[in-house]
């Protein structure tokens, strides 16, 4: 018990990993890690090369280089989801509790936007930048 | 070896094209005024051998192709992480992998020129 005029210190407690109630499937839950700075890095090493290819491309001219520069952009998205998701519950695939690997290969692709999409407000991306 | 110095190249490099002005190395400027060749960006595909010549210069950080083109994700999340560190007060590098002591230890002297550069401004 607290004397008068004592300062007690309370625990902060934090959680490196934020759970979210899907709202386009209702039921499932889903995590995903927050940003920290060690994370950063792993992000930037991960993404560096490619978002610059993808300016890159994005700048040219020919269809070739369009058509790259979205495949390109694809696998930011799955690079993305890869790092940012945790874990899912409520969710089958196949007959098998989903994995971040199981949703990026065959699950339902509005809950994967959904996450993507969380995953990036986590990161502190603009909304332009999330659209792209 | 030679990949190691290519790798503290690109480093210090990266470093030093953080303090530049990045709004004249911007790809869709440069490929739509066709500066891409005059550059030698490393991303144009089948890019043939051309005599070398230096592209940009910074506080001795010198190079022969655009350098935004050559910057890596390895040369750009070692910087981040390096900043993490100074932010962390410089926390004991013996706990650190040696590819990330050596190439902190590489930042660190590029630091000291830049803030010597600016001192002298």
């Amino acid at each position: 018990m607290a004397q008068e005029g004592e300062v007690v210190l309370k625990e902060m407690r934090y959680e490196s990993v934020r759970t979210v109630e899907s709202a386009v499937m209702p039921g499932v839950r889903f995590r995903i890690r927050k940003m920290s700075l060690e994370r950063r890095v792993e992000l930037t090493r991960r993404l560096g090369e490619l978002l610059k290819r993808i300016e890159y491309l994005e700048a040219g001219r020919e269809p070739g280089e369009r058509i790259a520069a979205a495949e390109a952009a694809s696998e930011v998205e799955r690079i993305h989801l890869e790092w940012g998701l945790e874990g899912i519950e409520g969710l089958e695939i196949d007959g098998k509790p989903a994995t971040a690997e199981t949703l990026i290969a065959a699950g339902p692709e509005a809950l994967s936007r959904e996450i993507l999409q969380a995953i990036r407000a986590e990161c502190g991306l603009s909304e332009a930048e999330r659209k792209n | 070896m030679r990949a190691e110095r290519g790798r503290t190249k690109k480093l210090i490099l990266a470093f030093h094209f953080q303090f530049a002005d990045q709004a004249g190395w911007k790809c869709e400027e440069c490929r739509r005024s066709g500066l891409e060749e005059k550059r030698r960006c490393a991303l144009r595909p089948g890019a043939e051998p051309e005599p070398s010549r230096v592209v940009w210069v910074r506080n001795g950080a010198v190079a022969e192709r655009c350098p935004k083109s050559l910057i890596t994700g390895e040369s750009l999340a070692l910087i981040e992480a390096y900043c993490a560190w100074k932010l962390n007060g410089g926390g004991d590098y013996r706990d650190m992998p040696v590819r990330e002591v050596e190439a902190f230890w590489v930042l660190e002297q590029e630091l000291r020129k830049e803030m010597e550069r600016r001192g002298d401004e």
